[in-house]
């Protein structure tokens, strides 16, 4: 009858792992008045799963302020993501998490020592996996349950559902133009050169972002490596926070410098410009005007180094908005080939940064001789 | 909002097109009344990604090609500069 069979397809990867509490996470029933405790396996593996990026909530038939209250004495109330404890179906509660999350049924895994509570789930809801914690663990081991490799943002990845969350409560609420809701915002945008730490996130930056991107262009793992240790390039990545906290690494830029690494040292009629190949921000920060804010960073760190800025843009059917930034950053069109446009900024005055931007640029030397970063094994 | 695309004769005369515009740019921004001088992106009304719609916008209208060259801000900024690009380009046609 449960929907666990070995032979479908291969199931979709697990975003979100719900645990019901009494004889699950802890031993003992927290009503009966027993003497709770957490399994050190299990302590473990809510740390393992929130490491690897994967949410995780509570659903629970439980006095909620009793619940709250051993959790935190537990340490353990802040990885849990909306927790539903109540006394309404398990199924609902379920609903409830993945409709928060914004995650579909069959992300979700739920983990409950009771057969009647699994089977109420997986009848009301087909599509979610349903398993004690032994199958739970057992699961995990066989490496079904966390993703191959782990990105610094999965690793934040619950604290950007809170302050999603919290973000969005403030932008329904709030009444009035553009500007003064993004002044509101309080953004700080980093941008510093990659490092190996952020190749995975680059990589799939280039690979799942197409509106917001000027060419196009996806680097793999290995390419961006080597691009890092290219004298002869930049590969600078930016991070957007605001007050209610991160957005994560939401940008990149790869840069052509054509120097290795001696410029500054050159009057600027010789030192060649700096070509922008690509450069693209995550959808999540459409309308903030992050693309000119990056755009500003690169130039003027161009700037830095005696060296004017080029950048190429590849038209697709869905990419002109970065055209757009491009011309309204004050890029005139220089050439233009079939499927290549290429710009260049004037000598005099970079792009603005707008004024509810915090813009802080670390000017990371290239390519340190293996100085800075870890071998690549 | 679901009948926007039939295809009614199109306003060609510059009045009709600057009253085209203002439109538009009341519905995208929310905000009726807003003078055709006013900066709209500079000043925040609207945010850059609203220039986008309005490239789609004009050319889906008026049956105008707007150039790459044709991405400036000025042309963006107001409705009386928007409406201006659009009159150009119809006249060029």
């Amino acid at each position: 009858m449960q929907s666990t069979e070995p032979h479908t397809p291969p199931a979709p990867q697990v975003k979100c792992v719900v645990w019901d509490l009494d004889d699950t996470l802890w031993d003992g029933t927290l009503l009966e008045g027993d003497d709770l405790s957490v399994p050190e396996a299990n302590r473990q593996l809510v740390r393992t799963l929130d490491e690897h990026g994967i949410l995780q909530s509570v659903a629970s038939r439980n006095e909620p302020d009793a619940v709250t209250e051993r959790l935190r004495a537990f340490g353990l109330d802040e990885y849990f993501l909306y927790p539903q404890v109540g006394w309404s179906a398990k199924s609902a509660s379920l609903r409830a998490v993945a409709q928060e999350l914004n995650i579909s049924p069959e992300s979700v895994l739920f983990v409950d020592d009771s057969e009647f509570e699994r089977a109420e789930v997986a009848g009301a809801l087909p599509s979610v996996r349903c398993m004690t914690r032994q199958e739970l663990h057992a699961l995990v081991a066989a490496g079904e349950v966390l993703p191959a490799q782990v990105t610094d943002d999965a690793r934040r990845r619950r604290a950007m559902y809170l302050a999603e969350s919290r973000r969005r409560t403030h932008e329904v609420a709030f009444d009035g133009p553009a500007a003064e809701f993004l002044e509101s915002l309080d953004m700080t945008l980093r941008v510093r050169g990659a490092s190996t730490a952020d190749l995975a996130r680059a990589a799939e930056l280039t690979q799942r972002t197409h509106q917001l991107n000027t060419t196009g262009i996806t680097f793999g793992q290995d390419e961006l490596a080597s691009l890092i240790r290219d004298p002869g390039h930049r590969v600078l990545v930016a991070e957007l926070d605001d007050r209610f906290g991160t957005y994560g690494t939401v940008g990149l830029a790869v840069v052509a410098t054509g120097t290795t690494g001696l410029a500054g040292a050159e009057p600027r009629a010789v030192v060649p410009p700096w070509t922008i190949r690509l450069l693209l921000m995550s959808c999540r920060v459409m309308g903030r005007n992050i693309g000119t804010s990056l755009i500003a960073a690169v130039a003027g760190l161009a700037e830095a180094h005696g060296a004017g800025t080029v950048a190429h843009f590849r038209p697709t059917d869905r990419n002109r908005q970065m055209l757009v930034t491009y011309r309204f950053a004050g890029f005139s069109v220089e050439s233009r080939t079939d499927d290549l446009v290429v710009l260049s900024l004037p000598e005099a005055g970079g792009p603005a940064v707008p004024g509810y931007v915090r813009l802080v640029v670390e000017d990371t030397p290239a390519a340190p001789r293996g100085t800075r970063q870890e071998l690549i094994a | 909002m679901a009948a926007q695309q039939t295809t009614a004769p199109r306003p060609h005369t510059p009045e009709e097109v600057t009253a085209t515009v203002r439109q538009f740019i009341s519905r995208l921004s929310g905000r009726p009344g807003i003078e055709d001088d006013r900066p709209l992106i500079s000043d925040g009304v609207l945010d850059s990604v609203a220039a986008v719609q309005m490239v789609d916008f004009v050319e889906r209208t008026f049956d105008v090609e707007i150039a790459d060259e044709d991405l400036e801000l000025a042309n963006f900024d107001s409705i009386r500069g928007l409406a201006g690009l659009v009159n150009r380009r119809l006249a060029a046609s």
